[in-house]
């Protein structure tokens, strides 16, 4: 928790904060005065006859008005700084993910992210004002109290100052424990789903259970002790029994603001999984703190792909050994063979989305896992009828902003009008949908395979980017299906660098070179004549 | 629920020994108020008094070591429960039944599901005990104090009334002013989580760049829904805090005690109430309010356990689509239409009488299915799926398979007597030894990154999967093999002595052999052989458009590892 809440203090400051403890000490310091105002008023309670100490009763409903007064004020004040965590942490978290690299925002960093949904909101919310609060009574008020009861008996004090100092020795110790089994995360749980089990929580359930309930227990002794001490003065010559009865209630107060405060351990544990995962999604939990995993280099000039001597290895798998191969810049390369999921690693490679284990893949001289993430966006397109997204929405989208100047180059003007007359289809249907009895409408058609070829085409062509990569190893064959599509596929391709991997019986377009992919090397095939 | 067993009798146990926390949780409190009275009275008795403190010392120890065994079994029940949760799930994933109900069940609980089994494993390892020793503590503290008085109890208990007043207040206002706001502002964080398909997390290959790019665009889109949640609680739910804040001082320790004070003076002395019998409402009474203030904390916990179970179970058990509805009486198949294809006597796999019937399968042969719709293709497997029992059952459909652990096992995955053997012969029916063997580890490499697969690749894997398993009922949608309708054809001629074979298409059918069965949004509305079928103006003749003539153009060299012709100088490897 601490880093992350140093992080929020880094950004935020700490004058919300300073406010709002200096709200919370001052109340339970009154909270304090009160409890020792219960003495007096108890003990002429208790003597027989004694008139009703309504001027101490009137002190302590004065006193409490006090602390009501502070924490009405502290209420709001708490529930901002619980907003303003918040709002801080997950802007940082999206600031963080905008500078990471592709390869860093995987399946886990996705499913850590998705686990700050509304619950987790409202329970960092709550934080301050629900945890906060307790946390500092607890040291507040008995100090407070020890200090007042200094003045009434000094072996009552120092025996509740001995159980405090105790507490706070059991308090660390409860600390410890509970931050020692590192239970896994729903990501981690997610993860296990599918994958190989991992590492099984570290710290077995004994000292988990010990850090639940011990400081409780030993709250209970402490005002046992305190207890012990009063009761023993009282039936000795020490102090009357009024007053003795008096400081027995005064022990059991001194102490109820701890347990009020070990009552909150779950809702503490909460709040620190969802720290825990902010921390994990922003870097903190790192030793060394975040790494420097955010790279920032500009793409070239120019300058051809090399991969050179590019291995990957997985759990001591030799997936890729050694390939090493160079494209020319504004060239199409078709990289074929078997199987298609190394090319699509190959493919990975080339856009830093893996990281080999060893060699590198360079961009015009320049490391491609260097390149920054909005680099890689503006320059490199990936185009597959499998992508998300290609929606009539989309296709409308791009329709509406098609720079004009692109429009009549070979195969795009038929392509927008292909696309155009989906949409209005879409639309129509949607309409008809609309205006029909309810009930009788039928699910929305997607774009067909085709036009989703159109779509990405496009949109890659609207881009301008520096390097286009091609997947179709996912569906039917483009451009035999549509020489349409051949045709935009070229007009992308047009002094572009292009990397292709094509799909099942597919045909190739025009290439300058084939690459063949087989088991874990890949090997130069065949010059293809333009 | 196969998998860890022993929960049941460790949460039995942890629920008694948290019952027997709690009496000594307020024991020792009962007992300190017998010091009290002890010391009021006349002649004190030493020994008594020490062996009272010493009872509120045991009591303490006692507490402790009945609650950390609860704790421990309570704790070992939740994790049980999660690894029996964590099988449940991954049981279902690891199902070749049916892919588009469980790709559907994924888009709706995917992303959740880590997060529910934690869930679970908290509500039965700590937030249930813990509930229970709230509740139990205020139930037998209250209790107490009515015993020793009920007048001073009412008093006692009457700011914490106050309070409960003062919520039921705003929550009203709440109810009535804010609630659907909130659920809007708070679901609008919840609609902005990422949601990664199951095949891109099992198989990331060519589709980690979209991944990114889906997590980026959603942390910046929670950051934005986060700051309109957080001005929507401060400036509305701010407006509810003045209330919440005297609800909070009427629950205070300090409020509790003026009342127990002020009231305890006047019944004290008009004779109404024993001296000593205040001593307990000043101890246990400042106390009450903690508890219930925990246990609603406690309630939300159990809560969320508890949704979390509930979409566990609907996930874990929803394994086949329901009967959709278009198709509901729709697919009213001549009686004819398998008895031409198939060899066999026809199986009417009807099982709803107001359904009408359905389609016949053969007993054995092929039956294809041309739908003119993709939607309609769908409701036909879904149909199908519905009606046909998961043990007679397999299918390949247009949805990718899920692809999980070492390839040889998930080959042989059905098949009781399944090795090694047999996974190669079941993958070179279905055309993917070869792709296998390249891999370091062949048939023992785990789908991923150590084998990544493309989408053809993983729907071969699972037509061999099916080919391996021995099923009655088998249906291979055509979507799942684009531009390779030699290893569906090569998969129905293995098949077809031994099993009922549907296949379904949305265009041009790969086997065309034997009767088909012509669907549109649904409805059969033509079935006969492709001969009789394919006349002007039929439905099916217009499915047979340019898309089922040659797809290769003059001008493009065509480059194949398909079974059409292909210039054999220019042949390579895809």
């Amino acid at each position: 928790m601490r880093p992350v809440l140093a992080h929020f203090l880094q950004v935020s400051g700490r004058r919300a904060l300073t406010s709002l403890c200096l709200f919370l000490l001052l109340g339970a310091i009154t909270q304090g005065i009160a409890f020792a105002l219960v003495v007096p008023i108890t003990e002429d309670l208790l003597t027989p006859d004694a008139a009703v100490p309504w001027t101490w009763i009137a002190a302590f409903a004065a006193v409490g008005l006090v602390h009501a007064v502070l924490h009405y004020r502290s209420v709001p004040m708490g529930n901002d700084l619980g907003a303003d965590l918040v709002t801080v942490l997950h802007r940082a978290v999206a600031e963080r993910a905008e500078k990471l690299p592709n390869r860093a925002l995987g399946a886990g960093y996705s499913d850590r992210l998705a686990a700050l949904d509304g619950t987790a909101v409202v329970v960092l919310m709550g934080l301050p004002a629900h945890v906060l609060r307790p946390a500092v009574a607890a040291v507040a008020t008995p100090l407070t109290v020890i200090l007042i009861s200094a003045f009434l008996d000094l072996r009552v004090a120092l025996t509740l100052a001995a159980g405090l100092v105790l507490l706070a020795l059991c308090a660390l110790l409860v600390a410890r424990l509970l931050a020692r089994r590192e239970e896994p995360d729903g990501a981690e749980w997610l993860r296990r789903t599918y994958e190989r089990p991992g590492a099984q929580p570290s710290g077995g359930l004994l000292p988990a259970a010990t850090g639940e309930v011990l400081l409780w227990r030993v709250v209970e002794l402490a005002a046992c002790a305190a207890v012990g001490v009063c009761a023993a003065l009282a039936s000795g010559d020490g102090l009357s029994a009024t007053k003795g009865v008096a400081l027995v209630v005064l022990s059991v107060l001194t102490y109820r603001p701890m347990m009020e405060a070990v009552l909150l351990t779950s809702t503490i544990m909460n709040a620190r999984g969802v720290m825990a995962t902010i921390g994990k999604l922003l870097g903190t939990q790192e030793p060394d703190g975040p790494r420097d995993d955010r790279p920032g280099a500009d793409w070239p000039g120019r300058g051809d792909i090399v991969f050179d001597g590019v291995s990957l290895h997985v759990e001591g798998t030799a997936v890729l050994d050694e390939v090493s191969f160079t494209i020319a810049e504004g060239t199409t390369t078709a990289l074929v063979g078997s199987p298609d999921g190394t090319r699509l690693l190959l493919g990975d490679l080339l856009t830093g989305d893996v990281a080999p284990t060893s060699g590198e893949v360079r961009v015009g001289g320049v490391d491609v896992g260097t390149l920054a993430p909005s680099v890689v966006e503006r320059h490199v397109a990936r185009v597959s009828p499998a992508a998300p997204g290609l929606t009539h929405e989309e296709a409308a989208r791009l329709l509406d902003s098609f720079p004009e100047r692109l429009a009549e180059r070979p195969g795009v003007r038929d392509g927008l009008d292909r696309l155009r007359a989906a949409v209005a289809e879409h639309v129509e249907q949607k309409q008809a949908e609309e205006s029909g009895p309810a009930g009788e409408g039928t699910a929305a058609v997607p774009l067909s395979e085709q036009d989703r070829w159109r779509l990405a085409l496009l949109r890659a062509l609207r881009s301008d980017p520096s390097l286009v990569v091609v997947d179709a190893t996912a569906g039917v064959d483009p451009c035999g299906a549509d020489p349409r599509l051949a045709e935009l596929f070229t007009t992308l391709t047009r002094d572009r660098t292009c990397w292709l991997m094509t799909g099942i019986g597919a045909e190739l377009p025009r290439c300058d070179r084939v690459l063949e992919a087989t088991g874990t090397g890949v090997t130069a095939r065949t010059a293809v004549p333009n | 629920m196969s998998g860890p067993t022993g929960i049941a009798w460790r949460a039995r146990t942890a629920l008694v020994l948290e019952v027997a926390g709690a009496v000594a949780t307020v024991g020792p409190l009962v007992a300190v108020v017998e010091v009290c009275r002890e010391l009021l009275a006349d002649d004190p008795d030493g020994a008594r008094l020490g062996r009272l403190v010493l009872v509120v010392a045991a009591a303490a120890v006692a507490g402790f070591v009945c609650q950390l065994v609860g704790r421990v079994l309570s704790k070992q029940a939740g994790v049980r429960t999660q690894q029996a949760l964590l099988l449940a799930v991954t049981g279902r994933l690891r199902g070749a039944r049916a892919a588009r109900p469980l790709h559907a069940a994924w888009k709706e609980h995917g992303t959740t599901l880590g997060r529910d089994i934690a869930s679970v494993g908290v509500m039965v390892g700590r937030a249930g005990s813990e509930l229970i020793a709230a509740a139990l503590v205020f139930a037998l503290s209250i209790g107490y104090l009515f015993w020793v008085d009920w007048l001073m109890a009412l008093i006692t208990l009457a700011p914490i009334l106050l309070g409960f007043a003062a919520f039921g207040v705003i929550s009203v206002r709440f109810f009535r002013e804010m609630a659907t706001d909130y659920a809007a502002s708070i679901g609008g964080i919840d609609a902005v989580r990422p949601t990664i398909e199951l095949q891109r997390r099992v198989n990331p290959a060519g589709s980690r760049a979209h991944t990114a790019t889906a997590t980026r665009r959603s942390a910046r889109r929670l950051a934005d829904v986060t700051d309109e949640f957080s001005e929507f609680f401060r400036v509305r739910i701010g407006s509810l805090l003045g209330g919440r804040a005297l609800a909070e001082i009427a629950f205070s320790p300090l409020t509790v005690l003026v009342f127990v004070l002020c009231g305890g003076a006047l019944l004290i002395r008009s004779d109404r109430l024993a001296p000593a019998d205040l001593v307990p409402f000043l101890l246990l009474g400042a106390g009450l309010a903690a508890p219930l203030l925990a246990i609603t904390y406690f309630l939300e916990e159990v809560g969320e356990g508890k949704k979390a179970a509930a979409r566990l179970v609907q996930f874990t058990t929803g394994s086949a689509p329901s009967r959709p509805a278009a198709a509901t009486g729709a697919t009213d198949v001549p009686a004819d239409a398998g008895t031409d294809t198939g060899t066999g006597t026809d199986t009417d796999t009807s099982t709803d009488a107001d359904a009408g019937p359905v389609l016949v399968l053969p007993e054995r042969g092929v039956l294809t299915v041309v739908a003119t719709t993709e939607q309609g293709a769908d409701a036909v497997i879904d149909r199908i799926t519905a009606d046909t029992p998961a043990e007679r059952f397999a299918a390949v459909e247009a949805d990718p398979a899920v692809v999980i652990g070492p390839i040889g096992a998930y080959i042989t995955a059905d098949r009781a007597d399944g090795g090694a053997e047999e996974a190669e012969r079941a993958a070179r029916l279905a055309g993917c030894h070869a792709s296998i063997a390249v891999l370091p580890r062949g048939y023992d490499a785990v789908v991923g990154t150590e084998a990544p697969r493309s989408y053809p690749e993983t729907q071969r894997l699972a037509l061999a999967r099916l080919l391996a398993a021995d099923r009655e009922v088998v249906l291979l949608d055509q979507r799942a093999f684009p531009g390779d309708p030699d290893t569906l054809r090569a998969a129905v001629a293995e098949l077809r002595e031994r099993a009922a074979v549907v296949v379904v298409a949305t265009g041009p059918p790969a086997v065309a052999e034997g009767r088909l069965v012509v669907t549109d949004a649904g409805q059969v509305v033509a079935s006969g052989t492709h001969e009789e079928l394919a006349g002007p103006d039929s439905p099916y003749a217009g499915l047979l458009g340019p898309a089922g003539h040659s797809r290769r153009d003059a001008g493009a060299a065509a480059w194949s590892t398909a079974s059409a012709g292909v210039p054999a100088s220019q042949e390579v490897s895809r």
